[in-house]
């Protein structure tokens, strides 16, 4: 805890700095926590796999930013209309997928997103093709905009902070364990998964609607299942079983994102054999030197 | 007229149809022995286009290049699995989806570096068309459909009549019982992945005639490889063939009778069938 | 009174009859042993009466109600409960967590009953303990304690004292014992070992072959010569 407060605390002075890419940078990185944290409710606490979690985040994108630019509606109003939509995209997805697990339960997810990234690419009029929806205001400047999204983020994951460490996330922890116990302790799994996937996927649209504010563009790459791809990569290598392992290495991951492309074009390369080398070598290494390390942070801290 | 329209339309399905089981019959085939799902199959099929492509350049004969493109996509799978996805058969799935999207990144910039990143072509091939029903029928249409049902042939022959098929159906069948009656599985494994590359690899050099090679390309096919295999049954050989002329001819009909509606039909398609049957039409329970 | 009963239940596999027309019925607060030799249907009629498995013809009824087409967990919150062969229990989650979960279907309030089940079970020490880091013999009892924290009015068994010491068995034994007396429970068991079975039991189903064999109090089923002759052959009892 006194790790958490000791990050937030001294990220308040980012702005201070006056550095306008730091700034968009950090933005950027607290989206992109929230995003996976947002996205380890199903696959660390209920063990699920969603290999579509672009689905939600675009879809709260493209909401707000159609709404707002192509309908006029005023921007608070899009943006929990964006966050609308992803819950109730979470809730169709989980209904349909709600039978499934593992392998299955990662294709019916995948196969689920790209029927949206299909239909953003074909319907011009409204989504704007393969260019994206340009001009979304974002209402404050990004001095300001950097507040509101740390509190949004900050806010968002300690509600589910909350609902992982409720009874409510016990059971999914349950499910996660052993489905037919759950059944047999009295609980509908279906009820339950259901919930972690509308959590899960609401707070994802809530990551997704910062995104399109802080970018002022929406375009299909956010709706493509490789962006679906960053979330399980990045929560893998921070460890899925600590609600921070996914924070942590967002912020690595999104940090050395940015210095590898300074230096080549080949930055997919790099991070291709970055992740052989996590599976292959550092499986239990890397999660478990970054939990061990938190861990003993944690208690060095109380 | 009406009917001739249909008649028409329902072979253009047929030809979607073959391109998709062409793309999902290594990768149900590789998950049907393995069980491993490989992410990367996608980009073995974009491999199978540049190599198809360098060797037509040299060689000028499509069929020719075409072949040694995918022999060298089955030796690239083949060295991946003996490296990397052998080391991975007994982990949770997650580590083998990203190990294989591992392999797509580094794949796509491999042959960024190679090739370029700007899309490339061959001369045309198969050009023209043949009159069917009134309507002219693109000869690439027909020559994909050919070109599905010899894979078909193929698999059907490497399965059911050589010793290697009989080994391969008995592993995936009992892969204990297999080991005890002394089948060598590192053996069988390494050639089964090689085996669903190199159809990976057809794949690509087959759509060359009317697509260029790009960097990417493999991304957006292997969704409907997985929709196929998805709908089909995961690893069933059969499935994957059903399901994907289930999908060709509801997207031909489709975008006769409901054009607005037609890129959604594969999905809804893929819905009716987790509804009603989760495992798929030849899945097990 | 009876509380549970089954007309005509069947069950096949590929064609093969594991249950064939098993008509029963149980009267509360008493304990009928299960038994038959390896692949007479025993557990497959546990997983149909528990809803794991759905019957191909035949019907359930649990206080006059038809529940066969009823999901496991809606028969769990109707008061039926079960332990299985192999240990069923979240071995990830500590001994407290894992009662816990069972508890949480029982409303509010419900969470009350936590303290008295682990001291019940004697795990006092170990609940903050992984259940996977239990011996062999504490997770069964930690299955037990997991299926009586849903409240069931009938409990299904199956085979709770298989693989286990002696010492763990007899304390699996007391504990069941003090189930029918203290807790009013109708319990079904299926049970290998002729030991427990006489120990226990009040009333003997043997099956065969997925059919009923014979039906009756202990001394009449040690007594029957086709028992005798399928199963209890070489076994002293």
């Amino acid at each position: 805890m006194m790790l958490v407060s000791l990050v937030v605390l001294s990220s308040l002075l980012i702005p201070l700095t006056g550095n306008k890419y730091a700034l968009y940078l950090s933005t950027k990185i607290w989206i992109l926590v929230l995003y996976a944290i947002a996205f380890n409710v199903l696959f660390g606490y209920s063990g699920l796999l969603s290999f579509g979690h672009a689905l939600f985040f675009s879809g709260s994108a493209y909401t707000l930013a159609i709404l707002v630019t192509r309908l006029n509606f005023p921007l608070a109003l899009g943006f929990v209309c964006g966050i609308v939509i992803s819950a109730l995209f979470s809730i169709a997805v989980g209904v349909l997928s709600l039978r499934h697990r593992e392998i299955h339960f990662a294709m019916v997810t995948l196969a689920f997103s790209m029927l949206f990234w299909g239909i953003v690419m074909k319907w011009r009029d409204v989504t704007g093709g393969e260019d994206g929806i340009t001009g979304v205001p974002r209402g404050l400047p990004l001095f300001w905009f950097y507040y509101f999204s740390l509190a949004v983020v900050v806010l968002s994951s300690y509600f589910i902070y909350r609902f992982v460490k409720s009874d409510l996330g016990l059971i999914l922890e349950g499910i996660r364990e052993n489905e037919t116990r759950v059944q047999f302790s009295g609980h509908s799994i279906l009820k339950y998964r259901l919930y972690a996937m509308l959590v899960s996927g609401t707070f994802t649209g809530v990551s997704g609607a910062l995104w399109a504010l802080l970018d002022r563009t929406v375009t299909p790459t956010i709706s493509h299942w490789t962006f679906s791809a960053v979330p399980v990569i990045v929560t893998l290598i921070g460890g899925p079983q600590n609600f921070l392992g996914p924070a942590v290495s967002t912020l690595i991951y999104v940090i050395v994102q940015d210095i590898i492309t300074k230096y080549t074009l080949y930055w997919q390369f790099i991070f291709g054999v970055a992740i052989l080398a996590v599976v292959l070598f550092f499986r239990g290494g890397v999660m478990g030197i970054v939990e061990n390390y938190i861990d003993s942070l944690m208690k060095g801290g109380r | 007229m009406e009917l001739q329209a249909i008649a028409f339309q329902l072979i253009i399905g047929l030809a979607t149809a073959m391109l998709y089981w062409i793309v999902s019959s290594g990768l149900t085939f590789t998950f049907g022995v393995t069980r491993i799902l490989n992410f990367a199959h996608g980009a073995f099929y974009m491999l199978g286009a540049y190599f198809t492509l360098t060797f037509f350049e040299v060689l000028h004969n499509y069929v020719v290049a075409l072949f040694l493109g995918a022999l060298c996509v089955g030796l690239v799978g083949a060295l991946c699995e003996r490296t990397l996805i052998s080391q991975i058969y007994h982990l949770p799935i997650h580590f083998q989806l990203v190990l294989t999207f591992g392999l797509i990144l580094i794949f796509e910039d491999l042959v960024r570096m190679v090739w370029g990143s700007v899309p490339k072509m061959i001369s045309a091939q198969f050009v023209g068309s043949i009159p069917l029903f009134g309507k002219t029928l693109p000869m690439f249409s027909l020559y994909i459909i050919l070109a599905g049902i010899a894979i078909a042939l193929l698999m059907y022959l490497m399965l059911s009549k050589t010793y290697w098929g009989l080994q391969i159906r008995a592993i995936t069948s009992n892969p204990e019982m297999a080991m005890c009656c002394g089948l060598n599985p590192t053996f069988l494994y390494a050639t089964a992945f090689m085996f669903g590359a190199f159809l990976a690899g057809l794949g690509g050099g087959l759509t060359l005639p009317i697509s260029s090679a790009a960097p990417g390309m493999g991304e957006n096919i292997i969704i409907y490889a997985f929709i196929v295999t998805v709908i089909g049954g995961l690893g069933s050989i059969k499935g994957a063939f059903i399901s994907a002329l289930i999908i060709g001819a509801v997207e031909s009909l489709g975008a006769l009778f409901v054009p607005w509606l037609a890129i959604a039909l594969p999905y809804i398609a893929l819905s009716a069938v987790l509804l009603l049957k989760p495992e798929g039409i030849f899945g097990e329970a | 009174m009876r509380i549970f009963e089954t007309q005509n239940l069947s069950r096949y596999f590929d064609g093969v009859k594991a249950v064939d027309g098993v008509s029963l019925s149980f009267e509360s607060e008493r304990i009928t042993a299960l038994i038959g030799p390896n692949g007479a249907g025993k557990t497959t009629f546990i997983n149909l009466c528990t809803g794991l498995l759905k019957p191909n013809s035949g019907r359930i009824f649990y206080n006059n109600n038809d529940i066969t087409n009823l999901p496991p967990h809606k028969r769990v919150l109707m008061g039926i409960s079960r332990t299985f062969q192999i240990s069923n229990i979240f071995p990830g989650l500590t001994v407290s967590q894992n009662i816990k979960i069972p508890l949480l279907s029982g409303g509010k309030g419900a969470l009350d009953e936590l303290d008295r089940l682990i001291s019940m079970f004697g795990f006092e020490k170990k609940a903050d303990l992984l259940a996977s880091e239990l011996s062999h013999g504490d997770q069964r009892l930690l299955e037990i304690a997991m299926s009586l924290a849903t409240k069931p009015k009938i409990l299904f068994l199956d085979e709770p004292t298989a693989g286990i010491n002696p010492a763990e068995k007899h304390k699996i034994l007391d504990v069941i014992e003090s189930l029918k007396e203290d807790e009013k429970l109708t319990i079904v068991i299926v049970e290998h070992d002729m030991d427990v079975v006489f120990r226990i039991a009040e009333r003997i189903v043997v099956m065969n072959r997925g059919k009923i064999l014979a039906d009756g109090s202990p001394d009449e089923i040690r007594d029957d010569e086709k028992v005798r002759e399928v199963y209890l052959k070489g076994v002293e009892i």
